[in-house]
Order: structure tokens, then C-alpha cells, then sequence
């Protein structure tokens, strides 16, 4: 198993405001700095942004589409949300092996992962892991 | 905070799915929840506590998942507030919230850092 075969593809997504609307609902955050172009000019951020746990469902995603279950089974996620994602922002989020750690059959497997903007600015940055069997290493491609 | 219970409904999942415009195949072919679903209520457990006021920010967030969810389950999510500092003028407020299934068994466990603005 080589990085390169454990590092998932990059995830790219367009943010819209529609998107966090639908996002909202669901969420039933309604802040309106997600959903008031008034009020969002008058916070630093001066317009509408995207919910941070919006973003943190890319990197799930991201993730799911490379290992499947095993990462509804095992995954963990520590991120630190660095800078709004607008409206009309493509993301692009990735996934780069960090560690691996024995635990007999499996192993936990380490990333860092990080969720860009087209400028390259940092908007959610933070590690993952999940299990994975050593043998088979549960390969799962949505792509 | 008191323990929360919520139905994970499949028009409320789907919902969710549409919104994140998640394309994993896995939850067209399977009845899995995806599990930041549960995040997502976790967190809204959280904020409908703590009537948290226009603005606030969300500094961190932390995810363990422990076990699959299906459509159709009921949940029960209960959180703690572990920190409350008053911080640069803002608030910082973590909260540790479990999801657990009806038989008690962990989904999710998670952390979150919420930043309230100095004003509210």
C-alpha cells in the first residue's frame, strides 16, 4: 500500500447561497450571518458565509467516496475552521496520508486534510483517521 | 443539557444529502445515514440549548464515529458544556455531546468550540 493509493482523489464544490439555504433548514441553524445579506455586511465577514459544519460534510464526503463504510465505521475528524467559504467559492478539499499506527490485522490509518478556496486560502484544516483491514485495506472508489 | 431524541427520517436524511450534494454512491445503494448527519444534530442539540445569538462562529470541530446509523432509527443525542471563557472580548463555549442508538450503543461522540461574539 503506497500513499498515493491511500490518499483520496480531491473533492472540489461549488458553494452557492441556495445550497447553505437548504443547508440551514436542514440544520435548522438559521444565524443570519448565514442567511441575511444585511446583517452578514455588517459582521467582518461583510457578506453571507457558509455553515462551518456545511464544509466539514465535504470532507466527510470526500472521505466516504474513497473508503465507504469503513469510514462510517471508524472515522474521526478534528478540524479548525480558519476562514469563511462564500457564496460562489470553489473548494477544494483533500485528503494526504500522515501516519499509519498497527493495530494487528488493521491499522489506523492518519490523514491531514484541508479545505481551500480558488485563491488557496485556508478555510478548514485538521486530521482524519479511520481503520483499515491490512490485508484487503477495504477498498471502496466511488470514482 | 437534557437528552434529546430524534427520528432519523429518510425524507430528513435525503434532505440532508441534497443539501451537502453528497454523491457517495453508498447512500444510494444502502440505507445508511451518513454520519455527519448526526454532527449536524449534535450541534443543533447545541445551539436551540443555548439560544446562541446572531454571529456566533463555530472555532472548532471534533467527530468520532463509533457505529453506523439507518434511516428510520431514533437517536438520542445529550451534550455538556466543558468549557465557558470569557476570552479576547469573546465568548468560548465547548461542548462534548454523545448520539447514541435506541439500545444505547454510541454513534457519535463530538466536541465543538463555538465563539460568541462580545456583544451578545
Amino acid at each position: 500500500m503506497t500513499q498515493a493509493q491511500n490518499d483520496p482523489p480531491v473533492l472540489v464544490k461549488e458553494v452557492t447561497q441556495a445550497q447553505i439555504e437548504r443547508y440551514a433548514r436542514v440544520s435548522g441553524d438559521l444565524n443570519p450571518i448565514h442567511l441575511d445579506p444585511g446583517y452578514a455586511a455588517t459582521t467582518p465577514f461583510g457578506r453571507t458565509i457558509a455553515h462551518g459544519m456545511l464544509v466539514v460534510g465535504f470532507i466527510s464526503e470526500l472521505m466516504t467516496r474513497r473508503f465507504g463504510r469503513s469510514w462510517l465505521e471508524s472515522g474521526q475528524l478534528r478540524v479548525r475552521f480558519k476562514g469563511p467559504a462564500y457564496p460562489g467559492d470553489r473548494l477544494t478539499i483533500a485528503a494526504v496520508v500522515r501516519e499509519r499506527v498497527s493495530l494487528g490485522a488493521q491499522e489506523r490509518v492518519g490523514f491531514g486534510v484541508s479545505c481551500r478556496n480558488q485563491g488557496n486560502g485556508e478555510i478548514v484544516v485538521g486530521e482524519a483517521s479511520l481503520v483499515l483491514s491490512r490485508e484487503s485495506h477495504q477498498e471502496h472508489h466511488d470514482d | 443539557m437534557p437528552p434529546v431524541e430524534r427520528r432519523l427520517t429518510r425524507e430528513a436524511v435525503a434532505e440532508y444529502i441534497r443539501a451537502v450534494e453528497d454523491a457517495s454512491t453508498i447512500y444510494q445503494t444502502s440505507d445508511l445515514v451518513p454520519p455527519t448527519v448526526l454532527g449536524t444534530l449534535a450541534l443543533g442539540v447545541i445551539l436551540e440549548h443555548l439560544r446562541i445569538p446572531p454571529g456566533t462562529l463555530h472555532g472548532s470541530q471534533d467527530l468520532e464515529f463509533k457505529g453506523v446509523a439507518h434511516v428510520g432509527q431514533s437517536v438520542t443525542c445529550s451534550g455538556r458544556v466543558v468549557q465557558n471563557q470569557l476570552r479576547g472580548g469573546s465568548r468560548f463555549i465547548a461542548v462534548e455531546s454523545i448520539v447514541s442508538a435506541g439500545d444505547g450503543g454510541v454513534l457519535l461522540r463530538s466536541r465543538c468550540l463555538i465563539i460568541v461574539p462580545a456583544e451578545a
